[in-house]
């Protein structure tokens, strides 16, 4: 035994150390993480991260065009572009954006998908001639 | 002997300092899934209109009746409006929205009045097919 003996206090001692400097370790190095993660913020809103599953209420959207004729082109401005999606689609956020040569936006509208998963977004005030359309982009978020 | 109630402690601490990353993270972050489409189409022309040839119909002095001739082929089945138009671009009269079936097309139905003397120009508008 000799020197190496060891009472059953210290046997204890030694066993509590084995254990406890790891779990301290845990602590040191989440707690960094979330100090960390609680200085991130962009414009105010706080910045996190996580997964989430994200499905589509639909696998497309029809486009169709109404235009209106203005003196300030002069020529046919597009009135409305109607969107068409599927009911599962109702109450869904939705934004059109038509978009010219280089695919430069021209106007964008956003709004609200009716019951039936549709909308009428209205471009009149934009003055986009119908000439100038060369694209629509079409997004839907709920 | 004396173990017992230290290990017990030992492994309350254990686990508690285990738990606790687990529940910030948990509490940092809180995903609300959405569901989300998004997508690009093309929007192409059937064709160029300015060499669609307009003549009209006069009646005393008054437009109405439009003739369009050389309307490109490709253009059918789609939607035409038109609009005469005067001085300033003003709007005279409309006509349409009519579904094209060839390559001319006699518009015999005007909205608004439109004297002939005071038609500077003619707009055109297909939508589709």
């Amino acid at each position: 035994m000799g020197s190496h003996a060891v009472s059953p206090r210290n046997r204890r001692g030694r066993y509590l150390a084995r254990l406890v400097v790891p779990a301290v370790a845990g602590v040191v190095v989440f707690g960094a993480v979330t100090a960390f993660a609680a200085t991130l913020s962009v414009n105010g809103k706080t910045l996190g991260s996580g997964n989430a599953t994200v499905s589509s209420c639909n696998s497309g959207a029809s486009v169709t065009y109404t235009t209106a004729y203005s003196a300030t082109l002069p020529g046919y401005k597009v009135a409305t572009a109607p969107v068409t999606t599927a009911a599962a689609c109702n109450g869904f956020a939705y934004k059109v954006t038509l978009t010219g040569a280089a695919n430069a936006s021209l106007a964008e509208v956003t709004g609200t998908l009716d019951a039936s998963g549709n909308a009428s977004p209205d471009f009149s005030a934009s003055n986009i001639s119908a000439a100038n359309v060369t694209g629509v982009s079409v997004v839907i978020t709920g | 002997m004396h173990d017992g109630p230290a290990l017990a402690a030992l492994a309350g601490l254990t686990l508690a300092v285990i738990a606790w990353p687990g529940s910030a993270a948990a509490t940092a972050v809180a995903p609300s899934p959405q569901q989300v489409s998004g997508a690009y189409a093309a929007v192409s022309s059937c064709g160029t209109l300015s060499g669609v040839g307009v003549a009209w119909t006069v009646t005393n002095n008054v437009v109405t009746g439009v003739v369009l001739t050389s309307i490109p082929a490709a253009c059918a089945g789609g939607a035409l409006s038109l609009t005469l138009v005067g001085t300033g671009n003003t709007s005279l009269a409309t006509a349409g929205p009519v579904t094209l079936s060839g390559t001319t097309l006699t518009l015999s139905s005007l909205t608004g009045s439109a004297t002939a003397t005071s038609v500077t120009g003619a707009q055109l508008s297909v939508v589709g097919p």
